[in-house]
């Protein structure tokens, strides 16, 4: 079966609809969400940019690898693969989305966000210490060496990373006069080009409800299941999440007050 | 390519240099060497797995050996204070001891070592191959009529990866061992061996010989539907090739998924990635399920072949029709679904409790395609002239030790008492029952059968029978005490034990050595038959399958001298075989009229 | 007739066709139908394992994405969704002119396929050259890493790094893959060049092609799975 060019393009076309139209939904969900001040549930996001893979996946499966017109044995080797996969995915989730009883024994092991005792590329995580606890240590350590000993400028991601820290410091009822030497040179020379306009375009982008303080881990899982109406739908302030048995072990939030400690 | 063209010679003008057996060696040893490395001929390269993976299986069986020495005796550690104040430290039963150290931790570590590298060697490198990759290669193709598997460069190229995987393996074993178990359970794999070298070496070697167990499965598939001779439609196929049709699909849905598993694995060893590390977010249980979608689907790869094996015995050595025979088909196919929903009663105790619900009840569908096999096979022995022969022996053996087997899998299965039976050598005695008392007994009584086809030579049946006996009560003297002591709460995996428990390990180990007495005793007889055996005819036992009616002892290059048309089933003894007049006697099938095979 | 080996094009006997006309398939099968459906079931065999090897990701990422949501939503927001967009046309494109590739060899237009053979190519590469240059960069700048190297200060959950080890490994499998498949395509294009392939025999071009249309459908979910989650 020779497939017409004419019938390739088209299929094309529709690809190419099908891709802007999942970026259209994201983007639509996202604005909906915003206008209206309601929380779209996670399944929502999840099941939409599917079932779209989906439609699409037929048609290149259909047409382009021309499926409709083969030995039905091969669609059927798909079909089987497709099964498996939903097998292996499904009880998988059974299972990890019903593990509340065991939790409580896992989570004395846990530091949020690894516990450290590695030595990696950079230098070595010490034991006590996740490794995201670990990345704002070094970037402060970075931020001090550029700031302070070259008299250098910050890259963008580390203007918003002091930002947010002197934040962190504050919400831990820490004084200016506590802070590191390059937080205090950070808040001399944040109002001057070019940091304003950085910390000026980052709020308005990440404004809507990311509080600075990075404390979105308390919207971590629960873990009661797949029934669960909360399920990665939380909104994005993170309030009002009713605490279920996994949640009432949950260590101190990791963001605000050890990034003080470690300094 | 020569070979492909010159069967174009062959096949189409008749040359008498193509009648000549497939085992016939070139001019010289080195043009002999080249033609076997280089070969794409189905036989060689079944004969070449052979070959390896009876050396592995000798590899995995001193592991074993070894395994079972240790547990000869209880450890002891005595104290005794002596009179100048010192305490003297004596151990005692313990065989391994590691120089320099009069450690008890360091010996017990060389035997965590010992037993995973006998689990991995006989997982991975046995069992898995064994008969598809053997038996499978060689007979398949015959079994359909065709003159060779769909890609037959594919097929060499699956036995090189093997090589290459075992290479690793046996490197892994040479810089000092990984003590993880076969499972490669997180964080045991994850944690232990700062320098990586070792599990590293071992989670490629599992990882390479998944390649070549997807392609053998591959092709096979392929082969079973392009390749069938003129006249054999899907229920004129022997059950063997159902078996390995069902065996070959498992292969290639399941390998993937160990594939990315070890990748993941790798990643989290050396990236900490923290997929499998609850420090990190992770869950090592996910490793479990990661792994045991695997792993429990090969189980069914481990004992669906030996099944396959078992129809052809039973159906040949009692020379009447399989009872059943689609029942029997769709059971493979059955066996082979089955094995994708069922993983999880290998985690009761570790994965929550409502996915070990779940799973537990799924786990006692698989008793039903089993028992259905069982069933057919034991209807099929009634009425039938049986011929005590060593593989009839074995088939025989092989429902003895299966249905133990199995029947302890439904306690297993059951989640409340898998709960009191989880790690102890309760299982252990339950998965070598399937595993060797199945798939194991099954190959070598299949080796025996098709031995005559294979290499032109008779076995000596009086050895063959005593190695049989050996083998049969040298497994049973092995595992049956193992089931008493699991019951009474040993664990598996340690190297030492209570006093309590020093008869059944001993009973244990002197059934080792009874079990490395009989495959002995099968090995020189086959040497023996190769160096001097009578000729073997083209058809021993009366067979009806095509590699029997229509391929030489030795089968030519080419496999058959003319393209064969499929006229009667696999099984019909009735219609086309003389009765048998005595006992023992295995009539030929009465040659058919003149022009039925066509050119 | 005079027997031309399987693999050995161009060196019969037959003088003046071009090689795809005188292909004579392998002796085992009945006919070069029966060889080309026979290649083409094990090539789908072959992509239902990949499938299922990726399937190992998409479980990662589901299960992971149950348990820590938060982690999941900032590490994509700090993914730039227009570059995913792009990479995604590039593929779609590539696709299409694989499958119109396969097209050409059907209907013996040998310019159409060269031509649609090294389109394919110079979109995978301009993939990869975007997924390097403003994907991979930046962020290993950043120190948007998977696991121990993470070094990305401005987290808003500690699981980031178990994000970015699905982002990296996700997309760096894929990405091989992809490296395979421009191999691949190198390979057909020199036997493109030789003549090997007309309507007669045409089995490597639509293997290929296979196999380039399943990476890309990978692509189709890793896009919106990773970029587009809010």
């Amino acid at each position: 079966m020779i497939v017409p060019r004419r019938l390739l393009l088209t299929v094309l076309g529709i690809l190419m609809f099908f891709t802007l139209v999942t970026v259209g939904a994201a983007q639509l969900e996202q604005a909906i969400a915003h206008q209206f001040d309601i929380v779209i549930p996670q399944w929502v996001n999840v099941a939409v940019a599917l079932s779209i893979a989906a439609v699409k996946t037929l048609f290149v499966m259909a047409i382009f690898m021309q499926l409709r017109w083969d030995n039905p044995f091969n669609s059927l080797i798909m079909v089987f693969t497709v099964f498996t996969l939903c097998f292996f995915l499904g009880f998988i989730m059974i299972d990890l989305g019903n593990r509340d009883s065991i939790y409580p024994y896992k989570s004395k092991y846990i530091v949020e966000g690894g516990s450290g005792n590695i030595t990696v590329a950079g230098g070595s995580v010490p034991a006590g210490t996740s490794i995201a606890m670990q990345a704002r240590i070094w970037a402060m350590e970075k931020a001090d060496n550029i700031l302070i000993k070259e008299k250098g400028t910050l890259p963008k991601y580390l203007v918003i990373f002091c930002s947010q820290e002197i934040e962190r410091q504050l919400a831990a009822k820490k004084t200016e006069a506590e802070f590191p030497p390059v937080l205090k040179e950070f808040m001399k020379v944040r109002n001057q080009a070019p940091y304003a306009e950085i910390l000026a375009a980052a709020s308005h982008g990440h404004g809507k409800g990311h509080s600075a303080g990075g404390n979105t881990a308390n919207r971590s899982r629960s873990r009661t299941g797949l029934t669960d109406p909360e399920l990665g739908g939380k909104p994005a302030d993170g309030h009002g999440h009713s605490g279920s048995a996994g949640q009432a072990e949950k260590p101190a939030t990791a963001g605000e007050p050890k990034a003080g400690e470690h300094k | 390519m020569a070979s492909i063209t010159d069967t174009k010679v062959g096949s189409h003008g008749h040359d008498h240099h193509h009648d000549e057996s497939f085992l016939t060696p070139k001019s010289t040893m080195w043009a002999t060497i080249i033609d076997w490395a280089t070969t794409v001929d189905h036989k060689k390269i079944g004969l070449m797995y052979l070959v390896t993976i009876l050396f592995m299986f000798l590899l995995g069986g001193l592991a074993a050996l070894a395994v079972r020495l240790e547990l000869l005796e209880p450890t002891r550690t005595v104290q005794t204070m002596l009179a100048d104040g010192s305490v003297k430290t004596v151990i005692e039963g313990q065989l391994f001891t590691v120089a320099g150290a009069a450690n008890v931790a360091d010996s017990n570590n060389l035997y965590n070592k010992i037993f995973t590298l006998h689990g991995l060697i006989m997982v991975f490198l046995v069992i898995v191959p064994s008969v598809p990759a053997s038996l499978g290669n060689f007979f398949i193709p015959l079994m359909l009529g065709a003159k060779d598997v769909a890609f037959p460069r594919l097929n060499l190229a699956s036995w090189y990866i093997y090589l290459i995987g075992s290479f690793f393996a046996i490197a892994s074993a040479l810089v000092g061992g990984v003590d993880t178990g076969w499972t490669f359970y997180t964080p045991y794999s994850t944690m232990t061996d700062e320098g990586h070298w070792k599990v590293v070496f071992m989670i490629l070697s599992a990882f390479i010989l998944g390649f070549s167990s997807i392609l053998t499965g591959l092709n096979f598939i392929v082969t079973v539907h392009k390749l069938r001779a003129p006249g054999m439609g899907w229920f004129d196929m022997p059950l063997f090739i159902w078996g390995m049709y069902g065996t070959s699909l498992i292969q290639v849905l399941a390998t993937p998924v160990i594939g990315i598993t070890l990748l993941l694995l790798v990643f989290e060893r050396l990236f900490h990635i923290g997929i499998f590390d609850p420090r990190m977010g992770g869950d090592p249980v996910l490793f479990q399920h990661f792994f045991w979608f695997y792993s429990h689907p090969v189980v069914y790869v481990m004992i669906l072949p030996g099944m396959a094996i078992m129809s052809e015995l039973i159906a040949v050595f009692c020379r009447k029709k399989v009872f059943g025979y689609r029942a029997v088909a769709f059971s493979s196919l059955a066996i082979a679904a089955i094995a994708f929903v069922v993983w999880g009663h290998h985690m009761f105790t570790a994965q929550g409790e409502v996915a070990s619900a779940i799973f537990s009840a799924l786990t006692f569908l698989v008793a039903l395609p089993s028992a259905v096999k069982v069933f057919n096979w034991i209807a099929t022995l009634y009425k039938g002239s049986i011929s005590l022969k060593t593989p009839m022996w074995y088939a025989l053996g092989f429902l003895f030790l299966f249905s133990i087997g199995g029947l302890t899998g439904l306690f297993l299965g059951t989640l409340s008492v898998d709960l009191h039976l989880h790690d102890t050598y309760f299982v252990v005695a339950h998965f070598h029952y399937v595993m060797m008392g199945g798939t194991i007994i099954a190959f070598v009584g299949g080796l025996h059968m098709w031995w005559p086809k294979m290499f032109g030579k008779m076995y000596n049946e009086f050895w063959g029978q005593i190695g049989f006996w050996l083998v049969f009560l040298g497994f049973n003297l092995t595992f049956f005490p193992q089931f008493i002591m699991g019951v009474h709460g040993m664990p598996r995996r340690y190297a030492s034990y209570v006093d309590e428990f020093t008869i059944y390990h001993q009973l244990s180990t002197y059934g080792s050595w009874m079990l490395l007495a009989g495959f002995l005793v099968h090995l020189f007889n086959f040497i023996y038959s190769l160096a001097a055996g009578p000729k073997a005819p083209p058809n021993p036992w009366g067979g009806l399958s095509l590699e029997w009616t229509d391929a030489d002892s030795p089968p030519t290059t080419h496999n058959f001298s003319h393209d064969p048309i499929v006229t009667h089933g696999p099984y019909d003894f009735d219609d086309v075989v003389p009765p048998q007049t005595k006992p023992g006697e295995f009539p030929l099938p009465a040659p058919l009229p003149a022009g039925a095979r066509a050119h | 007739m005079a027997s031309i080996p399987a693999d050995k094009h161009g060196t019969g006997s037959v003088e003046n066709l071009p090689p795809h006309e005188t292909y004579r398939h392998a002796e085992h099968f009945r006919n070069a139908a029966d060889e080309f459906d026979a290649a083409k079931m094990g090539v789908w065999l072959f992509l239902a394992t990949e499938v299922l090897l990726f399937s190992g990701l998409f479980v990662f990422y589901g299960v992971m994405r149950m348990l820590h949501p938060e982690a999941f939503i900032h590490g994509s927001s700090l993914l730039d969704w227009r570059w995913g967009l792009f990479n995604t046309i590039v593929l779609l494109l590539s696709s299409f002119t694989v499958a119109d590739a396969v097209r050409c060899a059907q209907s013996g237009d040998q310019k159409g396929l060269k031509r649609n053979i090294v389109l394919t190519f110079i979109l995978g590469t301009a993939f990869l050259l975007i997924k390097f240059i403003f994907e991979y960069a930046p962020k290993y700048a950043e120190g948007k890493l998977p696991g121990a190297f993470f070094s990305y200060p401005n987290w808003e959950s500690p699981y980031e790094p178990l994000w970015w080890g699905l982002y990296w490994g996700a997309t760096g499998i894929h990405a091989s893959h992809v490296v395979v498949g421009m191999g691949l395509f190198i390979w057909l294009y020199i036997r493109a060049k030789k003549g090997h392939f007309g309507p007669k025999h045409y089995t490597a071009v639509e293997g290929v092609g296979l196999y380039w249309h399943i990476v890309d459908i990978v692509w189709i979910f890793l896009f919106p799975m990773l970029y587009l989650i809010h």
